[in-house]
C-alpha cells in the first residue's frame, strides 16, 4: 500500500483511540475538576466495564447484538453505582482529602483487580461485536490516462470501529450539553466553583459528589464497553487507559473538559500515526515525553487556564 | 426571630467564638461589629451551618438550625451575602440567580421583585459574573441571596471596597428590605452606617460578646459606640 492510504488508516485508528481515551479521560477529569480527587482506580472501572460486558454477552444467552445493547445500557449504570458506593464508603469518609484519597484509591485499584482475578480469572476473553462489516475504500491515483480511482488491497475500515468513533462523539456532545444546559449541570458547575457557597445556597454538595463520581466511573465503563469487542477483556487491562487518561488530563489542563477532549484527540491521533508508521511502544514514549514537556513549560496544560 | 445562644465555634483545635449570644427580631436590623479577626464572618458561617458549632444553640422561629445539614438551612428562610461576594464567578448573572431559585421554588414573582430592587441586573443576565463591576457584583451577591426569599438575611460587610454612590445604593436597598419585612444581621464597621441603619449593635471582641447597644442608648450616647469601634 502507498503512503496516502496508509495515512488514512493511521488517522482512522487514531480517531478510534482518541474516542475511547476521550470518554475515559473525561470521567477522570470531571471527578478531579469537581472534587480534586485523583482517582487512581479509574482504570479499574474501565476494566470492570469490559469484564461485565463479557459477562452479559456470554452468560445471559442473548444473541450478540441484543447482548451488546443490553451491556451498553446496563454496564455503565452498574459500574457507576459501584463508583458511587466507593464514594460513600471511602472518599466521603476521608473528607475528599487530596492525599489520603490517592492512597485510598490505590487500595481500591488492587481490591477491584484482585477480586476480578479471583472471580473472572486470568484469561483474556473476547466479546463479539454486534456488527462488523468491512468497507473497502477507494483511492485515486494519477495514471497514464489521468486521475483514476482504484481499490488498494487491504485498504478499508470496519463499520464497528466507525460506530465507536461516532458513538463517542455523540456521547461527549450529550455530556457537554447536560453540563452546560441543564439544572443538574448548573448545580455541578456551581459546586465546582465554590463548594462552600454551593452549600450555603442549598445544594446538597455531598450528593453531587457521589453522583459525579458515579458518572466518572460510568464514563470509563462506557469507553470499555465500546472497545472490548476490539480489544478483549482482561483483569489487568485497566493500566493503559489509566496512564493515557492521566496523560490526557494533564496535557489538557486539569479539570477542563474541553481541554481533556482536545488532548485526547491530540494524543489519540499521534498514537495512531506513530503506531502505524513506527511502533506502539514509541507512541507511548512520545505521549509520556509530551507530558514531561507540558509539565515543564505549561504546568496548567496546553488548554488549561493560567491560574496560580 | 433568629436567636443565637452561647455559641462556641472552633477551627480544629483553635477556638474562635466563645459563648456568643445575640438576637435578630422580625423586621430588625442588627449590626455586628468588631475588629478584624473578631469572629464576625465565622459567626455568619456558623449560622449557615458551614462551620460546626461545638456548643450552643441557633434557632430560627423556634426551629433549631444547629443540628441540620448545611444544605437544608437555606430552605428554612435564611440567606447569606458573604464577605468578598463569593459569586459563582464563571457562571452568568442569570445562572447565579437560578442557583438561588432552584432551592426556593416560585421563580417568576421572586425574579420580578429582585429586578425591581436591582434593575441593572436584568439588563445583564447573560453576562459572566466575574466581568461585572464591583458594585454590580455586590448587587448580584445580594440578589442571589434574595432568590431564597429569606426571612433573615446575613450581610457580611456588603459595602466593603465600594465607591460612595454604590454604598448608598446598597444601604438604601437594605432599608427597603427591612420595610418589606426581612430581618437583617449586618456586619458593619462604619460608625455612621451603624447609627443610620441599626436597631441594635452587637460588638464582639476576640470572639466574645463585648457590648450590646440598642437604638435609644445609641442615640443618647454615641461616644460609647465610637470607643468600642476604636474610632
Ligand atoms: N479557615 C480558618 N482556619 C483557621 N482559622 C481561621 C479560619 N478562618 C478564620 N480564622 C480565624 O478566626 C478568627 C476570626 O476570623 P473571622 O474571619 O471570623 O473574622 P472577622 O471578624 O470576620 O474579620 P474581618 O473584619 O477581617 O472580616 C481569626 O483569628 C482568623 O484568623
Ligand atoms: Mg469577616
Amino acid at each position: 500500500m502507498e503512503f496516502g492510504p496508509y495515512l488514512i488508516i493511521a488517522l482512522f485508528e487514531g480517531a478510534l483511540t482518541s474516542a475511547v481515551i476521550a470518554l475515559t479521560a473525561v470521567g477522570l477529569s470531571v471527578v478531579f475538576g469537581l472534587m480534586r480527587v485523583v482517582n487512581v482506580a479509574h482504570g479499574e472501572f474501565f476494566m470492570l466495564g469490559a469484564v461485565f460486558t463479557w459477562f452479559i454477552t456470554w452468560n445471559l444467552g442473548l444473541n450478540p447484538t441484543v447482548g451488546f445493547i443490553t451491556a451498553l445500557l446496563l454496564v455503565p449504570l452498574a459500574v457507576g453505582s459501584l463508583a458511587t458506593l466507593a464514594d460513600r464508603l471511602i472518599l466521603n469518609r476521608l473528607d475528599y482529602d487530596p492525599e489520603r484519597t490517592i492512597v485510598a484509591t490505590i487500595g481500591l485499584l488492587y481490591l477491584i483487580q484482585q477480586s476480578t482475578l479471583m472471580s473472572y480469572g486470568p484469561d483474556a476473553r473476547p466479546v463479539e461485536p454486534p456488527f462488523n462489516h468491512r468497507i473497502a475504500l477507494p483511492w485515486i491515483e494519477l495514471g497514464e490516462s489521468g486521475w483514476q480511482i482504484y481499490w488498494p488491497w487491504g485498504f478499508g475500515i470496519t463499520t464497528y470501529k466507525l460506530a465507536v468513533i461516532l458513538a463517542a462523539i455523540v456521547l461527549l456532545w450529550i455530556l457537554l450539553r447536560l453540563l452546560a444546559r441543564t439544572k443538574y449541570g448548573l448545580l455541578i458547575r456551581a459546586t465546582q466553583q465554590d463548594s462552600e457557597m454551593a452549600l450555603a445556597f442549598g445544594i446538597p454538595v455531598s450528593r453531587v459528589y457521589a453522583i459525579v463520581f458515579g458518572i466518572g466511573g460510568g464514563l470509563a465503563a462506557l469507553g470499555a464497553v465500546l472497545i472490548v469487542p476490539i480489544r478483549q477483556a482482561h483483569y489487568l487491562m485497566g493500566g493503559e487507559p489509566l496512564l493515557l487518561s492521566f496523560i490526557v488530563v494533564i496535557v489538557g489542563g486539569l479539570g477542563s473538559i474541553p481541554g481533556t477532549i482536545l488532548a485526547a484527540i491530540l494524543i489519540g491521533m499521534s498514537d495512531g500515526l506513530i503506531s502505524v508508521f513506527f511502533s506502539p511502544t514509541l507512541a507511548k514514549i512520545v505521549a509520556t515525553l509530551l507530558v514531561v514537556f507540558v509539565l515543564i513549560f505549561r504546568p496548567n496544560g496546553l488548554f488549561g487556564k493560567n491560574q496560580q | 426571630m433568629l436567636i443565637i445562644d452561647k455559641v462556641n465555634v472552633s477551627y480544629g483545635p483553635l477556638q474562635v467564638l466563645f459563648d456568643i449570644s445575640l438576637q435578630v427580631g422580625e423586621g430588625e436590623i442588627v449590626c455586628l461589629a468588631g475588629r478584624n479577626g473578631a469572629g464576625k464572618t465565622t459567626l455568619c458561617k456558623a449560622i449557615m451551618g458551614l462551620l460546626p458549632i461545638s456548643s450552643g444553640d441557633i434557632t430560627l422561629d423556634g426551629e433549631m438550625l444547629g443540628s441540620l445539614p448545611a444544605h437544608v438551612i437555606p430552605k428554612k428562610g435564611i440567606a447569606l451575602v458573604p464577605q468578598g461576594r463569593r459569586l459563582f464567578s464563571e457562571l452568568t448573572v442569570g445562572e447565579n440567580l437560578e442557583i438561588g431559585l432552584i432551592t426556593q421554588g416560585e421563580e417568576a414573582s421572586t425574579l420580578e421583585w429582585i429586578f425591581n430592587l436591582f434593575p441593572r441586573l436584568e439588563e445583564r443576565l447573560e453576562q459572566v459574573s466575574s466581568t461585572l463591576s464591583g458594585g454590580e457584583q455586590q448587587m448580584l451577591a445580594m440578589a442571589r441571596a434574595l432568590c431564597l426569599k429569606p426571612k433573615v438575611l446575613l450581610l457580611d460587610e456588603p459595602t466593603e471596597g465600594l465607591q460612595p454612590s454604590m454604598v448608598e445604593l446598597i444601604r438604601a436597598t437594605t432599608k427597603q428590605l427591612v420595610k418589606e419585612g426581612v430581618s437583617i444581621l449586618l456586619v458593619e464597621q462604619k460608625f455612621e452606617a451603624i447609627i443610620e441603619l441599626s436597631n441594635r449593635v452587637v460588638i464582639i471582641e476576640n470572639g466574645r460578646n463585648r457590648l450590646i447597644l440598642d437604638k435609644p442608648s445609641l442615640e443618647e450616647d454615641p461616644v460609647i459606640l465610637k470607643q468600642a469601634l476604636g474610632v
